[in-house]
């Protein structure tokens, strides 16, 4: 950051001085620009799940030459073959030539075209596996992921790409970890967040506004695009309203106190990370993987469109009018602001022309005045490289300066008085807040949305329902990573408190056996970063037949889906039970009469609900034969670690 | 257009002596190139593949033939398609004296397998472990052993190994009830045939149960027993003693008995599993080639009216006896010389749904038949078994099929049939 020095009088500047102001405002530009397209990178790049590929496999190869002794083959493969194109570079080699087939080591690929490739064994092999390799003639088959090891492709992909990680953006908001702090009683993590966030301020005061918040550089986009362009009047809103976002984040903190986190609607990341999520989310499926994938949009998502619109659709009164007057995040930043090292001044050569308080892209400057507010100020400089006088400078606050004095010694006691009541209101305003939200938050077990809540199936690893709520930003980064949108937001149905909520509509998808991305992107752990192997053992709920509905437990067809799905997944949580067996005359059950049909197993389900995904696709969709799916995935009392 | 013949030859005439050697696999897949050394192990070959040249040991045991200078020499046995199979002698593939076969059971029979420690008794406690002869109406899976096995033990593979361990339990619980411990005997030497297809052990337990005595239609199975550890001969000693039963139609088909098969067939033809018996006798025709007759006993299979309490059964046999026709209508008009180099699509109903393969034909011969999409409850090694029977015969006609798997099988050899039918020319 360029800080001028504090120079005594205007001659003796040196002329360049606006120019590094402007050079600074082109600097903040480029920062803005930065963080605005990392942003949309981690959201459609790296959250992304689709461009994880399972492992493969190639059949057909014969080994043509084996030296076992140096464990090194070449194998041929008489139709082409996509290995060579494959970044691969090591497989496992089953000989499919013996009865069961054989495991016979891992090897890497030290050379490949489409119908020959050479391999070395990856570790020296004992006598018992070179003997092996020598007798055998193949067929080979070539794979990437050890045979019979759990899929890992999802997982493994955002561990390749998060080198950023996803929710970088999403822990930078300082009103996140501080309200969920607040309202899951960590109060250690608030206070540490806090800390650190004023701890920076010290230096760079509100600088998150004016350098990387990408709603603000949205919104600066639209301003720049849209709103400076229509020919009616900015509103003018006298200065004492930039108070009304203290008033904001002191409801947002009583709430959150409380234990209710109305952070997650308003805070400024999870409302553009929400809105994008819902709203082109969509889109990049439909164009990149074709619009036959991307379900109906509900309730849920347009009201998260919507919010953001709103959110930019303000900047039509005054440019950055969510920043200045209403954005909670840039209260929590603007408090900060207060013990901030570096201060604007004015030296006395001001000439009160009042260009800095037309150019102040936050407002921080009152019509016709030069004095900036404190908490408003991002120190972007604008100011500065406008200034025709050179009168403006960013220098810390003990430096000695004489400085312009006010407009007026009344002025400055009106605002002194403004800001006295501003406070009072605020404190007032957390103090309602803090009440209406405790009685809210009593209540809300008993409303009648709570059996609905009760109701939903939460991703694996999510905290229990109560806690849950306390954490959920509702940001949707959770819903963005998920591969086939197994997770979806909760719409208005089960109350305020559950919207934009992730749950399973595992209608739509089952939860994959190789991902854990959910856990792995939330920021504020109310869905757990579990590893792939405790994912694979924690319950999300479980699985329960519908034997009404059921094609062979009604008696109606032979269908084994849902079963085959659960065993392709892995967990082997569902078996045969032979059921409508007729009886012959002698009282013998008449073989081939009636069907075999599905029976959970509760303890080995993880209510995954591949199941559900399969039956809803085959007998509802594909068929017709059924309202709805006959296997289910409710909620368990018993979710967490198995 | 001289000198390209020319050189044509000349290349012809340099090469063909180099490269006359083909070697030919246990695994039924054929190398061209040179023999570079053989010795009471091995056979050391240059095969050419794709303009290179590779060179490895092949054990002799893995080594069905080689040719050299245009002289075939067949050195070991193949896996499937093998001469010996042709003739239908032993399915299992090994043969094995009387004496062996005895030894085998007596040794191995009455051990416990494996796997044996790792199983629980598991088992509802609601289980009437005292196992009435008749169990009390209603049904109930919970309660009454039979309908346990039947409804649970039966339709999971995952459960396999528990029934037999229930069994074993029973064993144990009626140690004074001689007839009880009869019937947990025949119900684990069913389970070890059937559902583990552990022949040896099953044997042991059909004899223990007393009917290697003869006069017991459980005889069938033992039979079979024996015709898998090996012995045709005492498989038909053990039928003779049988009564006779349907069941038999389809071990002497297996066998490759087909006319006693036929005449078991025709002994049954009329009666209540009339649809089984001609389905059987189909099969066994098809099996031996006897097309026209197949197709007789195929239509015979439609003729039982698909009505009364076995009326599934019988739809059942009716889809799998009319996919047959369609198979062997088509066998006949398929000449391999006459189907271009490509990949080829078939379907046919397996047990409840389609199966569907891929078949790829390259200088008229059946270079791949792969499973492209199935759905099938059971198919045991039918899925790689049948294509690889296919590939070795390079043919449709007279593969047999996997027992216990034979809709499946017949599914992959019917499916196979109308993808090769769809690129004749």
């Amino acid at each position: 950051m360029v800080m001028s020095r504090p120079k005594p009088a205007v001659a003796t500047r040196p002329a360049g001085h606006r120019h590094r102001a402007r050079r600074h405002v082109w600097l903040r530009r480029g920062f803005q620009g930065t963080a605005l397209l990392t942003f949309l990178g981690l959201l459609f790049g790296v959250l992304w799940p689709y461009s994880a590929r399972p492992a493969q496999s190639w059949m057909g190869w014969m080994p043509v030459e084996v030296d076992s002794q140096r464990g090194q083959v070449v194998v041929v493969c008489e139709t082409p073959s996509s290995l060579t194109q494959s970044p691969t570079r090591a497989v496992y080699i089953v000989d499919e030539g013996v009865q069961p087939a054989a495991e016979l080591g891992r090897f890497e690929v030290l050379k490949s075209d489409e119908q020959a490739a050479t391999l070395a064994a990856a570790t020296s092999l004992t006598a018992a596996e070179q003997e092996r390799l020598a007798k055998s003639i193949g067929p080979w088959s070539l794979h990437e992921a050890r045979p019979g090891s759990w899929p890992s492709h999802y997982a493994d992909e955002l561990a390749r790409k998060d080198w950023v990680p996803a929710e970088s953006f999403l822990m930078l908001d300082p009103l996140v970890s501080v309200s969920t702090g607040l309202a899951a009683r960590q109060w250690g993590r608030a206070a540490l967040w806090a800390a650190a966030i004023w701890l920076v301020c010290l230096w760079i005061p509100r600088a998150f506004c004016g350098y990387l918040c990408p709603l603000g550089t949205l919104i600066d986009v639209f301003d720049w695009a849209v709103s400076r362009r229509l020919p009616w009047r900015r509103a003018t809103l006298h200065g004492v309203w930039a108070k009304l976002k203290f008033a904001v984040l002191a409801v947002v903190l009583g709430m959150s106190a409380a234990g209710l986190l109305l952070a997650a609607y308003v805070s400024a990341i999870p409302l553009l990370t929400r809105g994008l999520v819902c709203g082109l989310g969509p889109v990049q499926n439909g164009l990149l993987r074709g619009w036959h994938l991307v379900p109906a949009s509900g309730a849920a998502e347009y009201a998260a469109v919507a919010l953001l619109a709103v959110v930019l659709g303000l900047g039509l009164l005054r440019p950055r009018f969510w920043c200045r007057y209403l954005c909670p995040t840039g209260a929590v930043f603007a408090l900060g602001s207060l013990l901030a090292i570096s201060r604007r001044r004015v030296g006395e050569n001001c000439v009160r022309c009042g260009r800095c308080a037309d150019a102040c892209p936050f407002g921080a400057i009152a019509s016709g005045e030069h004095q900036a507010r404190v908490t408003d100020c991002a120190s972007c400089r604008t100011c500065v490289s406008v200034c025709p006088a050179d009168a403006v400078e960013f220098a810390a606050r003990w430096e000695p300066r004489v400085e312009a004095a006010p407009r007026s010694a009344e002025h400055g006691d009106a605002e002194r008085r403004a800001a006295r009541r501003g406070f009072l209101a605020t404190a007032v305003s957390a103090a309602a807040a803090f009440g209406v939200g405790t009685v809210a938050e009593n209540r809300k077990a008993s409303a009648g949305h709570g059996d609905r809540r009760a109701a939903l199936v939460r991703a694996p690893g999510s905290l229990p329902e109560e806690s849950f709520l306390r954490l959920c930003v509702r940001c949707g980064a959770c819903l963005r990573a998920c591969p086939n949108g197994a997770l979806q937001p909760v719409g208005i149905e089960c109350g305020w408190e559950a919207l934009w909520t992730p749950h399973v509509v595992a209608d739509r998808a089952g939860c994959e056996a190789s991902c854990n991305r959910c856990g792995q992107v939330c920021p504020t752990g109310a869905i757990r970063p579990l590893s792939l192997e405790e994912k694979r053992t924690v319950r999300m709920g479980r699985a329960v037949v519908d034997g009404a509905n059921c094609l062979p437990h009604a008696g109606k067809a032979a269908c084994q889906r849902c079963v085959d799905e659960c065993a392709t997944a892995g967990y082997r949580a569902i078996e045969f039970v032979r059921v409508g067996t007729e009886l012959d005359a002698a009282g013998q059950p008449i073989e081939d009469s009636g069907f075999v049909a599905p029976v959970v197993m509760a303890e080995k389900c993880v209510g995954c609900g591949m199941c559900q995904s399969g039956c809803h696709s085959l007998n509802v969709v594909q068929k017709g034969w059924l309202g709805q799916a006959a296997i289910k995935v409710q909620a368990a009392e018993d979710c967490g670690a198995l | 257009m001289r000198r390209l013949v020319l050189g044509f030859l000349t290349a012809l005439a340099l090469t063909a002596p180099t490269w006359a050697d083909t070697l030919e696999l246990a695994n039924g897949s054929k190398l061209e190139g040179e023999v570079v050394q053989r010795d009471g192990e091995s056979i050391t070959f240059a095969a050419q593949v794709g303009g290179k040249t590779y060179s490895r040991q092949y054990p002799l045991d893995k080594v069905l033939a080689v040719t050299v200078g245009g002289q075939r020499e067949v050195i070991g046995k193949a896996g499937p398609g093998d001469a010996a199979r042709e003739k239908g002698t032993a399915s299992a593939g090994v043969e094995r004296s009387r004496g062996e076969i005895e030894k085998l059971i007596a040794e191995v029979g009455g051990t416990r397998p494996d796997w044996w420690d790792s199983v629980p008794v598991n088992y509802p406690r609601t289980l009437d472990l005292s196992w009435p002869d008749k169990p009390p109406p209603p049904w109930n899976n919970q309660r009454n052993i039979g309908q346990y096995v039947w409804d649970i033990i039966n339709p999971n593979p995952g459960r396999w190994r528990e029934g037999v361990r229930l069994m074993d339990h029973l064993l144990s619980v009626h140690k004074d009830d001689p007839s009880r411990r009869n019937r947990a005997m025949r119900e684990m030497a069913r389970m070890y045939q059937d559902l583990l297809r552990d022949y040896a052990r099953a044997a042991f337990w059909w004899q223990k149960a007393g009917v290697a005595e003869g006069q017991d239609y459980a005889g069938v199975q033992l039979a079979e027993c024996y015709w898998r550890l090996g012995s045709k001969e005492m498989a038909n000693e053990m039928l003779a003693k049988t009564p006779p039963a349907f069941t038999m139609i389809k071990l002497w088909a297996d066998m490759g008995e087909v006319d006693l098969a036929l005449e078991m067939a025709e002994a049954n033809a009329r009666g209540a599993a009339a649809d089984i018996a001609c389905i059987y006798a189909g099969d066994a025709c098809r099996v031996a080639g006897r097309y026209a007759k197949a197709l007789e006993y195929y239509q015979r299979v439609l003729a039982v009216p698909a009505t009364g309490q076995m009326m599934r059964r019988i739809q059942r046999n009716h889809q799998r006896a009319t996919a047959n026709i369609e198979g062997i209508r088509l066998f006949d008009s398929l000449d391999l010389a006459r189907i271009p180099d490509g990949k080829y699509q078939g379907s046919s109903v397996g047990f409840e749904y389609p199966l569907q393969v891929a078949v790829t034909v390259k200088q008229g011969r059946i270079e791949a038949v792969q499973v492209t999409s199935q759905q099938e409850k059971q198919p045991y090694n039918s899925l790689i078994e049948t294509p690889a029977k296919i590939i070795a015969k390079q043919s449709v006609k007279g593969v047999d099929t996997t027992s216990r798997a034979t809709i499946t099988s017949e599914a992959v050899i019917n499916a196979t049939a109308k993808a090769l039918a769809s690129g004749m020319r």
